[in-house]
């Protein structure tokens, strides 16, 4: 059984329709299957809602990896997903996130998350994948500080 | 085998917090001196679990497993040690199992979440797909037995019924070609006159792209894309289509009632394109479909199949992601193309093939200084045939090389016919340079059979006999230059023309495309270019025709650009080779009167 991390990272055009909070509501949906799912599959990772595209960086054991891509890339709540990255890693970047969230609250990074996506379809490819990890690792902080502070 | 009690009984003493000084680990265990201690009451008990019948996996509350006995490894078909002290999650343990499929892997994961997170003991059932030593189901049973200990335990819960190996495809698990067409068949049958079953429809599916990622990483790579091609096929598809693999990169679906199948083929299309991972890289595959339906396309299983594969056939030809449903045309196409290639076999045996020559004139000299020869096919029902009708075809089936030699030993014996001073262009296919040895000893057996001199013998190659092996090829160009055979590039200007393969090879000849020459009366642009190519001609000192020079506008014009030589129905069109002779004889007079005149 092969135990080395891997790491994906994606881009997806976001199907969800309706107002704020039907979007909303889907999202919690995947995001409790997810954690419930990458839990037992020692999955971690953190996905990002924005500019109406999903980023998402998953790692965990390479066929776990495989496993929830497989499925993911079969979800009808999104399209034309890109893979922006994929290989070993020697640590995880969000160890502590079944999946992590960043979304509509951190609506006044909307300039950076533009930025970031756009670079994407761009070489090279690997400041793309940094880019789109420092993204999500910056946007997390805040909503967790966000609601800290409420 | 030898391992495994060992990991157990790790297990078990972990499981149960006890420290344990030294494991048993021989086969033959200590004899206990005392009365029975805790430790050997452990082992008596793992020994028991081990030898129970069913299944049974501890883990904790986060789904981590701390303790797997015999009968789970049996049952799930675990081949491989588990490395049991690194915790690894139920989700991995499970993936490893020969016996669950994705589906079945995931709701045995699912299920089990869901009890440990609501805390409840629970019981259930999983399907497994057909085909594995455990038989066609699970019973399972969840139950706390400690404080975040839970022991999920298992049975197989109907008969083993064995699995029918001629029946399957043993890479991805779908019917095979053998099942697939048996139950076509059953399905026309049940359809057919006095049936009460819809028709059914036919997808042939075939991926391309698998075979690249064998080539860089391996067959256990390209086998694993080809078994999420197969997962994607079969999630894609209704429950009652039956999905299937035929050959290698080949897919089919079996549709019970064909409506809504062009709904299907679109979206398999899009799907199975969609990125795979495999085996830590993103990998690609580009799918083809053609469809066919009963009873439109065909009542039985064999012209099913073929309008089905015609159809697959057109959906490849028009670039990869497309489908395409089978229509009457295919079929009558397929047929022209099936007696075209039949008489094409037999059109060298019957002496149908003929050699047509056109001059080429020499500026300065006013003279005819060699002529191209042109293959005509003369069939009886279907008349002179041009090149451009059937060479590609006979490029498909392979019959280029045989007939590239009869047009060689052709031209040369009827070059031997002309003034002395006359030579022969041939053209020579891609394919034939494809085969180098097989050209040279064409082209030395020709001029050895005729006696003609290798001076004027001329091949043509077109710009993109360069392209690939570029080589290989080139040193055989060489060796024909060497041995005093001229070379000339066709269609200059139209393929790939790149300035660098003018300097890595010497070129007798460039012959400008015949679209430059047309155009160049009207077209500044194309009268720039044939002046341009013109230039390099002679800077490079390599003779240039234009070719398809058609007025006498275009002959002075050619002429004032610099172009060498010029061939075009304005000297002569392509003749039999019978009257060359004399038209020869009556071009060359003419030049001289001319020069007489002058
Ligand atoms: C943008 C996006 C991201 C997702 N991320 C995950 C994920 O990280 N893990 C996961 O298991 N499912 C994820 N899903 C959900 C899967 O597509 C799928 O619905 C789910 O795995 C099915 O799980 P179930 O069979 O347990 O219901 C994601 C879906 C979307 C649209």
């Amino acid at each position: 059984m092969l135990m080395s991390l891997y790491r994906i990272i994606y881009v997806s055009r976001s199907l969800l329709r309706g107002d704020e909070d039907q979007v909303a509501s889907e999202l919690r949906r995947i995001l409790a299957v997810s954690r419930r799912n990458n839990a037992s599959e020692g999955l971690t990772g953190a996905l990002l809602l924005g500019q109406g595209s999903f980023a998402q960086v998953l790692e965990g054991p390479m066929d776990a990896v495989e496993r929830a891509f497989e499925r993911i890339q079969d979800d009808p709540r999104h399209a034309d997903l890109v893979v922006v990255e994929i290989g070993p890693v020697a640590a995880r970047a969000f160890p502590d996130w079944s999946m992590a969230f960043a979304g509509p609250a951190a609506a006044g990074a909307a300039p950076r998350v533009r930025a970031v996506l756009e670079q994407v379809g761009a070489s090279p490819r690997a400041a793309a994948a940094e880019n789109v990890v420092g993204l999500l690792d910056a946007l997390i902080r805040r909503e967790t500080e966000w609601a800290a502070a409420r | 085998m030898i391992n495994r009690p060992s990991f157990f009984l790790v297990g078990f003493n972990d499981i149960m917090d006890v420290q344990v000084e030294t494991p048993p680990r021989s086969a033959k265990p200590a004899q206990p001196r005392r009365a029975p201690t805790r430790q050997h009451a452990r082992s008596l008990a793992s020994a028991a679990l081990d030898v129970a019948a069913e299944g049974v996996i501890v883990c904790d509350d986060t789904l981590r497993v701390w303790l797997c006995n015999a009968a789970a490894f049996r049952l799930l078909g675990l081949d491989e040690p588990l490395q049991l002290r690194a915790r690894p999650s139920l989700g991995q343990v499970l993936a490893a199992s020969a016996c669950l499929d994705e589906t079945a892997r995931r709701s045995v994961l699912v299920h089990c979440a869901e009890t440990v997170a609501n805390g409840e003991r629970a019981a259930g059932e999983v399907e497994l797909p057909a085909d594995n030593r455990a038989g066609t189901g699970l019973a399972l049973r969840l139950r706390r037995i400690a404080p975040r200990r839970w022991a999920l335990m298992f049975a197989p819960a109907r008969a083993v019924t064995a699995p029918d190996p001629l029946a399957h495809d043993p890479l991805t698990g779908l019917a095979n070609q053998r099942r697939f067409e048996a139950a076509l068949t059953e399905r026309l049958a049940a359809a057919g006159p006095g049936g009460q079953q819809d028709w059914p429809g036919v997808l042939l599916v075939d991926v391309e792209g698998h075979g690249s990622l064998t080539e860089v990483s391996g067959r256990p790579a390209g086998d694993a894309l080809l078994r999420l091609v197969g997962q994607r096929l079969r999630a894609a598809l209704r429950e009652s289509d039956l999905p299937a693999r035929l050959d290698d990169g080949i897919f089919a679906a079996l549709v019970p009632a064909a409506a809504g199948v062009e709904t299907l083929a679109r979206r398999l299309v899009e799907r199975l394109a969609r990125p795979y991972v495999v085996q830590g890289q993103v990998a690609h595959v580009q799918a083809s479909v053609g469809l066919a339906v009963a009873p439109r396309d065909g009542r039985e299983t064999e012209q099913l199949l073929h309008s089905a594969d015609l159809a697959l056939r057109q959906a490849k030809a028009e670039g990869s992601g497309v489908y395409r449903a089978f229509n009457v045309l295919m079929r009558e196409q397929a047929e022209a193309r099936r007696s075209l290639e039949a008489d094409l076999r037999r059109a060298l045996v019957l002496g149908q093939f003929e050699l047509f020559y056109q001059p080429q004139f020499n500026v300065a000299t006013r003279r005819v200084l060699a002529c191209e020869a042109l293959l005509r096919w003369r069939h009886p029902i279907r008349g002179l045939v041009a090149p451009g009708d059937f060479i590609s075809v006979t490029e498909e089936i392979g019959l280029i090389n045989a007939i590239g030699e009869w047009v060689l030993r052709a031209a040369c014996q009827e070059a031997m016919d002309w003034p002395s001073g006359i030579g022969v262009a041939v053209n020579v296919s891609p394919l034939q340079l494809a085969d180098p040895d097989r050209l040279l000893r064409a082209v030395a057996g020709a001029l050895a059979a005729s006696g003609l001199s290798p001076e004027r013998l001329e091949i043509e190659i077109t710009e993109s006999a360069l392209f690939g092996q570029e080589e290989a090829t080139l040193d055989c160009l060489r060796t024909l230059q060497a041995r005093g055979v001229q070379i000339s590039l066709d269609d200059f200007g139209t393929g790939y023309s790149s300035l660098s393969r003018l300097r890595s090879f010497r070129f007798d000849r460039i012959k400008i495309d015949r679209s430059f020459v047309k155009d160049m009366t009207e077209d500044a642009q194309a009268r720039g270019l044939v002046r341009a190519i013109a230039a390099l001609g002679t800077g490079l000192a390599m003779a240039t025709v234009a070719e398809g020079v058609e007025t006498d506008e275009q002959a002075r014009q050619v002429e004032d650009e610099g172009c060498t030589d010029l061939q075009g129905y304005l000297i002569s069109r392509p003749l039999p080779a019978s009257e060359v002779r004399a038209l020869l004889l009556r071009l060359n007079e003419r030049a001289l009167l001319a020069g007489v005149a002058d």
